[in-house]
Formats: C-alpha cells, structure tokens, sequence
C-alpha cells in the first residue's frame, strides 16, 4: 500500500480530444489537485500523505506536462471548462479541489461555473484575482532565476532548486511549460469579472497562504476570502509562495483539518 | 538587382555598463536635443539615397536607443514629402503586435498618396522584445501577422460598401477606409522571413521575401524554398521577388571599408538584452526555444562572430568599392541570386559625413555592376 502510494504510475485519459496525463493513488473521496505555472516535477511526500486519506489524482493542465495542447486552449476559462468534462468522464464526485496558483484561478472558475462535483475548495496561494495597489510578480518581465529566488522566504531553498543540474528532458519540459503559462497568463494575468462572481462558490472553501509570499502577496488571501461566502484562511508563517514544499507538514495538516472538519 | 538604402536610426550616447538596450532602458538617457538632431540627420542620409538613385528602407522597433523609430508610418510619411524618385519600403508594419490592422491600412494608404505611388509596404512578426515591449501575445504571432495581412489587403481592394471584419483576432465593423491606396489594386507586398515554412506562403501569393543578415546558409535556405513553392506551381521566381539585407561599408581602401564595418557591427555588439526579453516564451518554436537556452544566441544570431567571420558569410559587405562588389557578387552566387540588396549602411556611431562618403561611393561605383548582375542557371531549386 504504501509502495504504490509513494510511486504511482503516471495515466493517462483522453477528453474533448485532448490527452490529460495524470498521477493518481489513493483510495476515497477524490482529491483533485490543480498545479501552479512550474508543472508537475514528480510525486511528491505531500501528495503521499494525502493518498493516505483521499484518492488523490494530479494531473497536468492541458499543454503542460504530458498532456496535449489542444487546438480549443485560448484561456482559463477552456481549461475549467475541460476540468468539468474530465470530472464527467472519469465519474468524479464529492471532489475536493485543491489548486496552487494557477492551478487555484482554474479552481475559482471551474466552481464559479459548476459547482455540482465538488466538496470543497482549497486554493494555496491562488493566482486569478488582481488587487489594486497589490501588484503580483510579473514572471515575464525579470529572468527566470529571479522568479524562483521570489518563490521561498527561505533563500537556501532557492539556491537549491536553481543548483539542481537539469537534464535536457528537464529543459524542454520546462521550457513546454513556459510556453504553456504564456499562453494562459500573458495578458490579462488575472479575470478582472471573478470578483462579480466569486458568491457563486458556495462550497465549503479553505484559502492558505504564507506570510511571506512575494509572488502573490497574503493580501489576497483576505481578498479570496472577502469574496467566497464562509471562506477560512489559514497563514503558514515563515514561508513563500510554495507551502505545500517550503512547510510540507504545516501544508498537510492545514488542508487536512480543513477537509476531515467538514460536516458529513 | 535594386539597392535600398536603410539604417536603424540608433542613439548611440549610452552609459557604458548598460545591461539591456531593449524594453527598460530608461529613457532618461535620451537627451531630446541629441535625438532631434539624430532624427533630422538620418533622414538626410535618406534624402542623400534619393539623390544618388538609390531606393529606400524604414523599419520600426519600440523602447529602444537601436532604433528610434516606434511609429514606421510616421517615418514614410516625411520620407514621401522629402525624396522624389525613390521607392519607398516599410520592412516592415509589425502587425503581429499592433492591435488595428484597418489603421495600418489607412496609414500605408495615406502615405502610398502623398509619395504618387512609390510605396512598397512590407509586413513582420517582429523580433522577440517587442513583444514584451509592446506587450503582445508571444504566441501565435504568425497567426494574427496573417489575420491582419487579409484584413488589411481587404481593407485596401473593398471598395464599393463597407464589410465587418469578425476573425479570431481583430473585430472591426464597417470597414470603408479613405484614402485608398494609389497603387491599384494595392501597393506591392513584403514579408521577412528567416523559415522555410513561413516562405512557401510568401512564394504563392508572389510576394517579396526578405531576410535579414542570414548570411549564406540560412538565406539560401529561404531563397530555395521561395523558388521551389513557385516551381510547385508551374511559376517562375523572378530575382525581384527575393530580398537581402546586409551591412556595407564602401570606403577608399579596403582598411578604411573594414574600420567602417567595425563601427556597423555595433549593432550586434550593442545589442545585449536579458534572457526574458530575447526569448519570451512561445514565441520561437520549442525547438528554436531550446536551442538558445543552450547557445544563449538566437536561432541564425552569432552576436559573438568576428568581423571576419561576419564578412566572410556575407553579413557584411565592406572594403573599397571592388571589394565590396565582388563580396556581394559572391554572396549573391551563393544563395542562388536575389534581386533586392537591403544596403544597411549606417549604424551606431557611423557618422554623417563617413555614411555619406560610403553611400556616394557604393552609388558610383558599387551600384552600376550591381545592376549587371545574373545567374546564367534557370530559376528553381539550385
């Protein structure tokens, strides 16, 4: 159990023509996990842990990863929208949708749209919002080494990542993904309608943040959850715009007591 | 073979520890009076082109001190007025990142008017940091550069009511522009190229294909796949469809020329940019993308080649006036022939009295043989 928990195979399905390549273990109530503009490296402890309670599936956004890049993907929108249809063909209910930046605008949109599979919301250091006077890191405007050193509050964990030789498959899949972030995030880096829509989440929703995010400051924290009726916040301290790799295990207990406090 | 004269219209003046001469540089560093002086001086130099029969050339770059032209219109504008003979090249409207094709029509309309039909209207995607600079869509471009082309030829040939454009791109109801364009049914077209699959559109629709100091290897690559779409469909390709551009340097010896392409050559030299300006993402393909973040030089770029090496690929042309015509004579033969030479022949701090010596220089004694010159073999693929 715990074997193919910690390393399990990469799948794949295809819906509206596009192959979504996806990690999945676990057992129980699905959760969905939506990834932020870096993509998804490998499975992670933290992912582990969590297949300890729920069927957790990661997949990659359509022109990320392993997955195609559709001819219909123009946005945001397409990408919630083909969220819903895999949700319909893999028989997915009662989903707790997890998103990370990116992958937490996808969440907002999707449950603005339908929120019939889902139970509950979590968005970690969410992107989709645009705050005035708060402006976000504009990833495409400084070099890419920049942007990982404003990921961490802790800069040894930077310099970490940035000394990790990459193999060529590494670069390319990077690179893929660059161009699959442009693609959806260029202009605008946000959706300037959410904020008239965001009472339509009336799922139970959980907003985490770190204190010390440079990427998406905490202020949007308060923002998500001044707009999505009932929405907690819990702020991880000392951390960046990554909780869930910069404090794993404050990452994993926030989201869980979250999820197992929810009414049955 | 014609010769259109062109240079990019630099402020040279810059801080010596500049990091990125594209997108944020400040502009503090550009003294208006300094650049008024530079603005009427080129086009001088382009007025000089006039007089000594040659054609000429006008690009546009944005948020840069290498080129000071942000608004290309604007510079034919005043080129019509100022020269009489000359025919005159916008390479080009960068409309993959202008967001109106129907103004750019009107524009190149109005200016095709004022110059009695002398204007020959070239169309680009545009390199890399403008698209950060103008803060264009990084992929896709070769889709909306050729949305807008269709709109804009629309625009130009409509001409009984108006007709609402609704593409993927562009929205513009009611389109009736006035003035239409002199030259019926519109001017000629032009469109750079540095792929062999972005030409073989070029070649069928007969446009002029240009590259840009590619050298050998990959102009001729171009050329060839111009000539061998053509010969696809039972055409022939005319040199005057082809077109290449490379810095030239006429001095009264060949160390005069050299010194003289060394202060061309600032254009590469000075042309340092950051990473996310020279390759934003999804512009280049995947493939072009990877190799530069392995070379750190763009795909057919040797911003660290020498003169030597510049010259020897025919990226530069320089030395006395026999020199640089047997250079270019070999350049020529090389790629297979092309019938539009893209004189850059100021840059940096060329000043006004080096650039006009080269210029009446290549216009006496380079230009006449260059008129001269054929390829004995039939047209198609070499």
């Amino acid at each position: 159990m715990t074997a193919s928990l910690s390393a399990p195979e990469r799948t794949s399905t295809v819906v509206d023509g596009c192959t979504l390549s996806y990690l999945r273990a676990g057992r129980g109530t699905p959760l969905v996990f939506l990834h932020g503009e870096d993509g998804i490296a490998e499975w992670t402890p933290w992912m582990a842990q969590l297949a300890e309670r729920y069927d957790v599936i990661v997949p990659d956004h359509p022109a990320f990863g392993g997955s195609d890049w559709p001819d219909w993907l123009d946005d945001v929108h397409d990408v919630a929208y083909f969220y819903l249809d895999v949700f319909a063909a893999l028989g997915l209910r009662d989903i707790h949708l997890v998103g990370h930046s990116l992958g937490g605008w996808i969440a907002c949109e999707l449950a603005i749209r339908d929120r019939a599979p889902l139970r509950s919301l979590t968005l970690v250091a969410s992107g989709g919002l645009r705050l005035s006077g708060v402006p976000k890191l504009d990833r495409f405007i400084i070099p890419p080494e920049a942007v990982v050193r404003a990921g961490y509050a802790d800069a040894a964990l930077a310099e970490a990542q940035l000394a990790v030789p990459k193999s060529s498959d590494d670069d390319d899949r990077d690179l893929r993904n660059r161009f699959a972030v442009a693609r959806l995030q260029w202009q605008p880096r946000h959706d300037l309608r959410l904020p008239k829509w965001m009472h339509r989440i009336t799922v139970p929703t959980h907003v985490v943040w770190g204190d010390a995010d440079r990427i998406v400051p905490p202020a949007y924290a308060a923002e998500f959850a001044r707009l999505i009726p009932g929405a907690r916040v819990t702020m991880i301290p000392n951390c960046g715009h990554f909780p869930q790799t910069e404090r794993s295990d404050a990452f994993v207990r926030a989201v869980s007591a979250f999820l197992e406090g929810l009414p049955a | 073979m014609r010769t259109w004269y062109f240079s990019e219209n630099a402020y040279p003046y810059l801080p010596d520890d500049f990091e990125s001469i594209r997108v944020n540089l400040p502009n503090r560093i550009f003294d208006p009076e300094i650049g008024a002086e530079l603005y009427n001086r080129y086009f001088d130099e382009w007025q000089l082109a006039d007089e000594l029969g040659l054609d000429v050339m006008a690009n546009e770059h944005h948020q840069t001190a290498i080129n000071l032209n942000a608004c290309v219109p604007l510079v034919m504008a005043v080129l019509a007025r100022i020269t009489k003979k000359a025919r005159l090249l916008v390479l080009g409207n960068p409309v993959a990142n202008r967001r109106d094709p129907v103004r750019v029509a009107e524009e190149m309309a109005m200016v095709d008017c004022y110059s009695r039909g002398r204007l020959e209207v070239g169309f680009v995607r545009g390199v890399p940091y403008e698209i950060s600079a103008t803060n264009a869509l990084p992929v896709r471009t070769a889709d909306r550069l050729w949305e807008a082309h269709d709109l804009i030829l629309k625009a130009w040939t409509s001409h009984d009511e108006p007709f609402n454009w609704e593409g993927r791109f562009f929205h513009h109801r009611q389109v009736n522009i006035w003035p239409r364009p002199f030259q019926q049914p519109h001017p000629p077209v032009w469109i750079t190229s540095t792929s062999t699959a972005q030409v073989a559109r070029i070649a069928e629709l007969g446009y002029v294909a240009a590259t840009f100091l590619t050298g050998v290897t990959r102009t001729k690559l171009v050329f060839d796949g111009y000539r061998k779409r053509r010969s696809e469909l039972g055409l022939e390709t005319p040199e005057d469809r082809l077109a290449y551009s490379g810095m030239v340097y006429v001095g009264d010896t060949d160390e005069a020329g050299l010194e003289g392409a060394r202060k061309l050559n600032w254009i590469n030299t000075a042309n340092r940019a950051p990473t996310q300006f020279k390759n934003p993402p999804g512009y280049n393909t995947l493939a072009a993308s990877a190799q530069f973040m392995r070379t750190e030089d763009m795909p057919f770029v040797r911003s660290k080649a020498s003169i030597e090496e510049l010259m020897e690929d025919g990226t530069i042309f320089a030395g006395n006036a026999d020199t640089v015509f047997r250079q270019i004579e070999r350049h020529y033969r090389r790629v297979g022939g092309y019938g539009n030479l893209l004189m850059l022949g100021q840059a940096g701090f060329l000043e006004h009295d080096e650039t006009t010596a080269s210029m009446r220089r290549f216009a006496r004694d380079v230009y006449p043989r260059l008129k001269e010159l054929r390829i004995e073999a039939a047209a198609g693929v070499a």
